[in-house]
């Protein structure tokens, strides 16, 4: 069975609108805030697969997004500074430092890549915990709500509407990426990188771009996070919140770039929710998914889903 | 002058000597063999000229110009494009989508306005979607252009790996054994191929081991051994040349040099 175009666009459009007006569906304020997170981590979770396609593994994903997160709520505490000029400025910050550490490693071989990710997560860590100017292990606090005007973006739907259009923002940009030349040259660089020299592909050049794109949409997602809580500390961004990241990732599906994200940030996040054994279980919980996905589901959640529905190619 | 020149070029691994003080000039549009026995120095020779190894001493030459310490990337913008010794593809895409990206770095437009999808962006798209559909119709691959790399025959995962280094447009064409494996048929059909190539003023430098497609298709050969070069000359010189039927007659490829 295959479903037609007709089909397909149908689907979608009713996920849309499930997305759209989920504030108006479910009344749990608990749930909408789970969804919030799982928005804000998906993007993050964009930025590892793009990494992940041109084959550069690291575990400091998380690192960007708390540059992003520490950067805006630094910003909008001490200089006071207005969210909407805090957000951009987070991407850039941490698109920047994502560049700055691309020039130092991204020719470096991928084991060595890997490894000074693992010391940039854990310094990244310790330097916030020991900066007072931050608020050092103690967090940093009273970040405020973003607001336009005299409306504070203070209630759960509101913000889940914020989130909505930062994931569709960064989206877009992925799909940007992948659709034009620069995508197709980033494929290339995953498939062969050898091959994908010799018909002159600058395979530093491309990997930087997906670098730094994943370190500037992060910064995005990191800024809002901020805003979002309130309060951060710097556990939050530590080199374990990498590896959940990346698990969504293989949960999701690593060969698809957009909906993998999406998909797996969403049931690692909400399912333990449901089943209500948050928590106490949820490593438990997504230990034995990224198992089961290992073993069976190499293409992750996705990759079963579209083999239940073949489409066409 | 030629279109490349390797001046003095040396290659040492460790201890042993992989191309020494090796001299080799390439005319416009000729075809160019180089040949020698097992370990001669030859995919080490190509793998300079291309740029994935950097020489010890000595300079490659193209154009006049000397790339000796430029990249892989560098090297195709100015015109030279390699195959590969193995089957080399992406496999998870299509035989069109593998040649598609051999065009890439034909695109003169930013990374902005690719990114943005901007009317000369896509305009260049589409002057790549033809460049590519004129080289599958011209490898014969064009019925199979939406069969996944990995599921071609072997023979057409080889004529894959030419259209790909078709596809960047070079003025020279490298081809690490383009015949290794094939079958008769398919090496006839390919050699016909590499002819047509030349015809449209691509330089061919090849290695390959099948000596019966080397005498057919070259019109000169340089032939190594132990990394020196020992002789060059046209295919019947070689033929006769006593240091190449040594080193032939020396090891275990002297059959293959009868043929």
């Amino acid at each position: 069975m295959s479903l037609s175009t007709y089909q397909r666009r149908f689907i979608l459009i009713g996920i849309l609108l499930i997305i759209i007006f989920l504030p108006l569906i479910i009344s749990s304020q608990h749930l909408m805030h789970i969804f919030i997170l799982a928005g804000l981590e998906c993007i993050v979770v964009m930025g590892f697969v793009a990494q992940y396609h041109v084959r550069l593994l690291t575990f400091c994903t998380a690192t960007f997004w708390g540059l992003g997160a520490y950067a805006s709520g630094f910003l909008s505490t001490q200089l006071g500074m207005s969210f909407w000029v805090c957000l951009p400025l987070a991407g850039v910050i941490a698109g920047f430092f994502a560049f700055l550490i691309g020039l130092l490693v991204i020719r470096a071989g991928w084991v060595t890549f890997l490894m000074i990710s693992v010391v940039i997560a854990e310094v990244f860590v310790e330097a916030l915990g020991h900066m007072n100017l931050v608020g050092g292990w103690d967090g940093l606090g009273r970040i405020p709500r973003p607001a336009i005007g005299s409306y504070v973006f203070l209630s759960k739907a509101s913000y889940y509407y914020l989130t909505l259009a930062l994931v569709a923002v960064c989206v877009l940009i992925f799909k940007g990426f992948y659709n034009s030349a620069i995508g197709k040259a980033w494929t290339a660089i995953g498939q062969s990188s050898d091959l994908a020299e010799s018909v002159g592909i600058n395979i530093s050049k491309y990997r930087m771009i997906a670098y730094v794109t994943a370190g500037f949409t992060s910064g995005l997602s990191g800024s809002l996070y901020a805003h979002y809580l309130g309060y951060i500390v710097p556990p939050t961004f530590d080199i374990v919140r990498s590896l959940y990241i990346s698990i969504n990732a293989v949960v999701g599906g690593l060969g698809f770039v957009i909906s993998g994200p999406i998909i797996g940030s969403m049931i690692i996040r909400a399912i333990p929710e449901f089943l209500r054994i948050a928590d106490k279980y949820q490593p438990v919980f997504e230990g034995s998914l990224i198992i089961l996905c290992a073993l069976f589901f190499r293409k992750g959640i996705i990759g079963v889903l579209s083999r239940l529905m073949p489409h066409r190619r | 002058m030629g279109i490349l020149e390797i001046r003095k070029l040396s290659k040492h691994f460790g201890g042993l000597a992989a191309v020494d003080e090796v001299d080799i000039e390439v005319n416009e549009s000729e075809i160019r063999g180089i040949i020698g026995p097992n370990g001669a120095g030859k995919t080490t020779l190509f793998n300079i000229i291309s740029g994935f190894l950097f020489p010890m001493k000595g300079s490659v030459i193209f154009k006049g110009k000397d790339i000796t310490k430029l990249p892989v990337h560098s090297r195709v913008e100015r015109g030279i494009s390699r195959t590969f010794q193995l089957t080399n593809l992406f496999m998870e895409l299509t035989t069109f989508e593998n040649t598609y990206i051999g065009y890439h770095k034909n695109y003169r437009q930013g990374l902005v306005s690719q990114f943005l999808h901007t009317a000369r962006a896509r305009n260049e798209y589409r002057v790549g979607y033809q460049k590519t559909m004129e080289i599958l119709k011209f490898m014969g691959l064009w019925s199979l252009q939406d069969t996944l790399a990995k599921n071609l025959p072997f023979g057409h995962q080889r004529m894959l790996g030419v259209s790909i280094a078709l596809a960047t447009k070079p003025s020279l064409l490298m081809l690490d054994e383009p015949v290794a494996g094939m079958n008769q048929e398919e090496t006839m059909t390919m050699v016909e191929l590499i002819r047509k190539i030349r015809d449209q003023g691509i330089t061919i430098l090849l290695v390959e081991h099948d000596m019966a497609a080397v005498m057919n298709l070259c019109e000169r050969i340089s032939v190594l051994d132990y990394g020196k070069k020992i002789a060059e000359g046209s295919p019947d010189e070689i033929k006769n040349d006593k240091k190449v039927i040594e080193a032939y007659l020396g090891s275990e490829e002297k059959n293959s040099y009868n043929a």
